[in-house]
């Protein structure tokens, strides 16, 4: 999959897991902060991203503290699955 | 101690101090009437829409009960209490969580679904929203009982625990839901004190079968 085609899939399945009302798959900006502005993801959120990887992606991440590097935007996001998928 | 306003919601209606403030135009499931209910607020609160049912019901009757209350400018955060009831704690949100762990080959435990597997969160969600501090309590019965509700609320006041509660009941199983909310105040907080009903078990249970 490529990487513009895994963000796409990456917020619809957010807005999904995370029951974003109102909040379209094109009002997440790609390379915008997840966390912390814009979407108002909280902790909570972050464990559902988590369940996410491993549900979804089979990524299993064992230091919810790696969640502040890889889940910084829908962007790094991706690149960590297509990383991690073909390291698996 | 008076009831300054109550809040009712049950079987597709909302009324408020006897007067419907909202009612669904067709019977509808409970998630699309809170979810409509919310809306027509025009409130803007996306954490809204991540929480359980229970909390759902229970905010919603919240939002109405405090409007233009001006709660939280009138009394101390610390002094704002909310004591609750309900029967079933919150055993839509218990199923919902055991099917996410039933089978072990797809065990998948949602954080957000879990969190809500407290019936007492429903306090939380409401204090979070508004910032109040003070004593919360949540007490599960087989139905509403007014005279515990009255016992125990007159008590937190007599200790000068709380200055004003927010006390009642949110339940829901299903398609059966049901929230009772009342603000009670202090007189001496109040100019116009003889709009007001008496806080007692009497007039809580004939609100409270008001439908």
């Amino acid at each position: 999959m490529e990487e513009n085609e895994l963000i796409d899939k990456l917020r619809k399945e957010i807005i999904q897991q995370l029951n974003l009302e109102d909040v379209k798959p094109e009002d997440i900006d790609p390379d915008s902060a997840l966390f912390g502005e814009g979407l108002g993801l909280d902790s909570i959120d972050a464990l559902e991203i988590i369940v996410l990887l491993e549900k979804n992606y089979g990524i299993k991440i064992e230091d919810p503290k790696q969640g502040k590097t890889i889940f910084a935007s829908i962007r790094i996001l991706a690149k960590y699955i297509l990383a991690n998928q073909k390291a698996q | 101690m008076l009831i300054t306003r109550s809040v009712h919601i049950t079987k597709g209606k909302i009324v408020c101090d006897d007067k419907t403030v909202f009612e669904a135009l067709e019977p509808l499931p409970f998630t699309e009437f809170i979810k409509s209910a919310f809306k027509s607020l025009d409130t803007a609160y996306p954490k809204f829409y991540k929480m359980d049912k229970l909390s759902k019901l229970a905010f919603v009757a919240s939002e109405i009960l405090l409007k233009d209350k001006e709660i939280p400018q009138k009394y101390k955060p610390e002094t704002i209490g909310l004591i609750f009831q309900n029967a079933n704690s919150t055993i839509e949100t218990d199923i919902e969580h055991q099917l996410t762990i039933a089978d072990r080959k797809n065990y998948f435990p949602g954080p957000a679904i879990f969190v809500y597997t407290l019936p007492n969160i429903m306090l939380g969600e409401i204090c979070i929203r508004n910032k109040f501090q003070g004593e919360n309590a949540l007490f599960i019965f087989d139905k509403f009982k007014p005279e515990q509700l009255f016992a125990h609320v007159s008590l937190l006041f007599q200790k000068n625990k709380i200055d004003v509660c927010i006390a009642g009941w949110a339940d829901i199983v299903g398609e059966n839901y049901e929230s009772f909310m009342m603000l009670i105040e202090p007189e001496s907080m109040l100019a116009n004190s003889k709009d007001f009903t008496t806080f007692d078990p009497s007039n809580i249970n004939i609100l409270f079968s008001k439908k």
